[in-house]
């Protein structure tokens, strides 16, 4: 299996710490996960996917 | 591989390194940094000398071809050769975006090309500087840059700026969370927030209404059970909200003035030590046109104001990391934030409280009560908006005029004995009307108080979570980092004591990650660890940046791209630490593939006599022009030139060819065999000076070379070498016949009239000639070893030529 990049081994030890502390739940981690990984990750993807979705009707 | 009509090359020219180290060599200007960009544009689609800072203006699509060639003719084509896979790869600059190869090669491509993307594989001594020469925070820019870690410091970036608008949100939320609480507290009388004694009146409202005790501080219980009754909203005005607010209004006045005026003090000292500070100044004006500019980027990636074009991602990386060097005035932008907002959050309660008087006199119809309030409310919204803005325009000298209304307006001592004269007479309602009233109005401000607590939860859990997030990616990046930079590290020094190690043995070094910034620090001779450009040589230096990109390379290729171009990197260092510089490419980095540009002919030569590269991968440009691109000759087909030029009988240019390449090649000779050659201080040596000092020197070591094979009795080598020895006499005969037609000082019509019949000979023997000076196996030339100042062996770099100089004892 090929080596990691740098910045995939960071994002990789980052998504599991940020699992183990239970930050995210299961969707907005995934979510994360893909625009991580994604070439270019812009600021308003990343807060898009760990922003909770407005809920007007609690 | 072959390229045509890129940058300034003109005609097709074509390589053939098969996988070997090659070397560029030629004077400034001739065309070498243009083979450098062919190679870049195909691996990457890009050219990185067209890219970046300081290249406005430049683009691929305008500069990357030929300045006159058409755009459909620009090309680069190669074989690569991937575990012994040979696969063709073509890009053509007008679609640059598109690496042609076969289809089935692609998943053996994907991982390499994904890597060769990055364009990492060229080193130039601009480069070198930027690693050495620069400041922390720019050195780690440029090793990020690198190392391709752009993305990973872009998303730090984002996970910081997410946090410090989470921050700020929940701020604003906790001022209306704040003034929601004082609406509550002023419609009961309350002096302090407590659900407990919320409930507590809620209830005594409710007993009067015959209401029963309700046990949950909910908005639909508030009036479950209780009959309605009419309220007419646009005109009452209660009494004890009057009071009320009156009271609280008071209370601010009386007991938060020294608070504010102590708070907005230490403000004005903050933000006086930001405007004083010119560069801090400069820093946080650039911060807000950058974070400005990159809010504006849209999806093509094009600047938005000057409409220049860049690949998509490209500017907003190149801002971004821009934004790196305010990080010293974006901390005190915070401390100025955070101060401010303490203030303004006080202002914001006390304006409420005028806004509710100023609303309850309209409809007492008191308007000069009114008309005063509203103006008071107005100043307190600037010193709100100034306040909002501090680290713009705040005043540092002496607090801004607005801040006086905080401790009251002239005229609100009269009104306000008026207002308690006001709710004094106020009719009366009966206890059940007031106690509707009440509840209505506590309705209205609790619903408030509700959705700002909603609000406040979730900016707060949110702001909670974005820290958490912003600091564990900020962790997990450092310490990747730490453990990549040691690893670095580890190796830079092995590689530089390699090189330096006679006179630098004890040297260590250190490379740490520091938040944005990357201190590097090297020993210099026990005597401490300083910046790298403190105390060491300009050569040194040099020594440094091509060490620490080495080491640097073997990260970023993961071992799949075996292919390193240094362009024009060993300017400074001496040639002693050049041969150094030789025997480590070949010991660490024997599977990397090397090319190698320079304008300096002797290291050149120096590469080819350390066996780095072989003749027939050294490539010399002579020269360049528009029209034709570079001129340059390698040395299997020099002689193939030569002879072409014979036999369609241009003797002047073949005879200047000829002239060419034996100075050349003699001159490299003199020094891989150390032979004497009569000192010039104009340094105008001819090639009688380098032919002679060679064929000299090659017949005295051969002398020698016999003199020791009969020492040790071997009589089979004391005859190659006679046999050597005799054809070597014989070939200088041949070429001392007619040797005057490649004189220099020839004149161009007695050239003319020879023919190819004449020069022909005198080409062969001058190649015979040379054979003697060059290995049949390996290309390299012969050298003489030494152990101190003992001559001990003459050889060619695999070893086949291996004439022992030393003699029995």
């Amino acid at each position: 299996m090929a080596e990691k990049s740098i910045p995939e081994k960071i994002v990789d030890d980052f998504l599991e710490k940020i699992t183990k502390q239970e930050i995210l739940d299961k969707e907005r981690l995934e979510k994360l996960k893909t625009v991580l990984n994604s070439d270019q990750p812009k600021k308003a993807d990343i807060l898009e996917a760990i922003k909770e979705e407005e809920n007007e009707n609690p | 591989m072959t390229v045509k009509d890129v940058r300034g090359i003109r005609q097709e020219i074509n390589f053939e390194p098969e996988g070997k180290n090659v070397v560029i060599f030629g004077p400034n200007g001739t065309g070498k940094s243009a083979v450098v960009d062919a190679i870049d544009f195909l691996l990457t689609g890009d050219i990185s000398r067209l890219a970046g800072r300081g290249t406005m203006g430049m683009s691929l699509k305008k500069h990357g071809k030929h300045i006159d060639a058409d755009i459909k003719d620009a090309y680069v084509k190669a074989k690569i050769d991937l575990n012994g896979d040979k696969i063709p790869l073509e890009r053509h600059m007008s679609k640059p975006k598109e690496l042609v190869f076969p289809e089935k090669d692609e998943d053996k491509l994907k991982e390499v090309l994904n890597i060769a993307k990055k364009g990492q594989h060229v080193l130039s001594r601009s480069e070198i500087l930027k690693f050495i020469a620069a400041e922390a925070g720019k050195r780690s820019e440029e090793i990020q840059a690198l190392l391709n870690l752009n993305k990973i410091e872009d998303i730090r970036k984002a996970f910081v700026t997410i946090k410090s608008e989470a921050d700020k949100n929940r701020r604003s939320d906790e001022s209306a969370l704040e003034r929601s609480k004082a609406s509550v507290n002023t419609v009961l009388g309350l002096k302090g927030f407590s659900a407990d004694e919320i409930l507590k009146k809620v209830n005594e409202i409710r007993k009067t209404l015959k209401g029963e005790a309700i046990t949950e501080l909910k908005l639909e219980k508030l009036k479950e059970g209780i009959s309605p009754r009419t309220t007419d909203k646009n005109k009452q005005v209660y009494p004890e909200q009057l009071k009320n607010n009156q009271a609280e209004l008071n209370k601010i006045l009386k007991e938060k003035g020294d608070e504010v005026f102590e708070s907005e003090k230490q403000l004005r000292t903050t933000v006086k030590a930001l405007k004083e500070n010119e560069q801090l100044k400069k820093d946080l004006s650039n911060k807000k046109l950058l974070d400005l500019g990159i809010s504006l980027i849209d999806e093509s990636g094009s600047c938005p104001l000057c409409l220049t074009e860049w690949e998509p991602g490209k500017l907003e990386g190149f801002l971004r990391g821009r934004l790196s060097t305010a990080e010293e005035a974006t901390k005190i932008e915070k401390q100025i934030n955070d101060k401010a907002s303490k203030i303004e959050k006080q202002v914001t309660v006390l304006k409420g409280h005028i806004d509710t008087l100023t609303d309850m006199s309209k409809k007492l119809e008191k308007e000069d009560i009114e008309k005063d309030l509203k103006a008071w409310s107005e100043i307190l919204g600037g010193w709100s908006k100034a306040l909002r803005e501090a680290t713009d325009d705040y005043p540092i000298d002496e607090p801004p005029v607005e801040m006086k209304a905080f401790f009251k307006i002239a005229q609100w001592d009269t009104h306000d004995k008026e207002l308690v004269k006001i709710a004094e007479g106020l009719e009366s309602s009966s206890p059940e009307q007031k106690a509707w009233d009440g509840l209505t109005a506590l309705e209205r401000d609790l619903k408030r108080y509700f959705d700002d607590e909603k609000r406040f939860k979730a900016s707060s859990d949110f702001a909670n979570a974005a820290k958490v997030l912003s600091e564990t990616y900020s962790g997990t990046k450092d310490k990747v980092l730490e453990d990549l930079f040691k690893a670095v590290n580890g190796d830079f020094t092995d590689y530089y004591k390699f090189l330096h190690g006679d006179d630098e043995n004890g040297f260590e070094s250190e490379l740490k990650p520091d938040g944005a910034t990357l201190d590097f620090s090297v020993d210099f001779y026990q005597r401490g660890k300083h910046h790298p450009r403190a105390l060491h040589s300009e050569g040194h230096q040099d020594s440094m940046g091509l060490c620490l990109y080495l080491a640097l390379n073997k990260k970023i290729s993961e071992g799949k791209v075996k292919l390193v171009i240094l362009d024009d990197v060993v300017m400074s260092i001496d040639a002693g630490h050049r041969k150094n510089v030789c025997k480590l490419l070949k010991k660490y980095f024997d599977d990397i593939q090397f090319i190698v540009t320079t304008h300096n002919r002797t290291w050149a030569r120096q590469m080819r006599t350390d066996g780095l590269v072989t003749g027939k991968n050294m490539f010399e440009f002579m020269g360049w022009s528009v029209d034709t691109g570079p001129r340059y000759q390698d040395n299997i087909p020099v002689w193939d030139d030569i002879k072409k030029q014979t036999e369609d009988n241009q003797i002047a240019t073949a005879a200047h060819l000829l002239r060419e390449h034996l100075e050349f090649f003699f001159e490299g000779t003199c020094d891989s065999l150390r032979a004497p050659v009569p000192y010039r201080t104009d340094s105008r040596y001819e090639l009688g000076y380098f032919m002679n000092g060679a064929k000299g020197r090659f017949g005295s070591l051969l002398k020698k070379a016999k003199a020791s094979a009969n020492s040790w009795g071997n009589q089979d080598v004391m005859d190659a070498l006679s046999e050597i020895e005799t054809q070597h006499k014989e070939d200088v005969v041949r070429t001392q016949i007619d040797q005057w037609i490649i004189n220099e000082n020839v004149h161009f019509d007695k050239l003319s009239d020879s023919s190819k019949e004449d020069f022909l000979p005198i080409v062969e023997a001058f190649q015979d000639f040379e054979r003697h000076y060059i290995c049949s196996n390996c290309g390299g030339k012969v050298m003489i070893n030494m152990r101190d100042t003992t001559e001990t062996s003459v050889k060619c770099p695999c070893g086949k030529i291996n004439w022992n100089l030393e003699f029995k004892k």
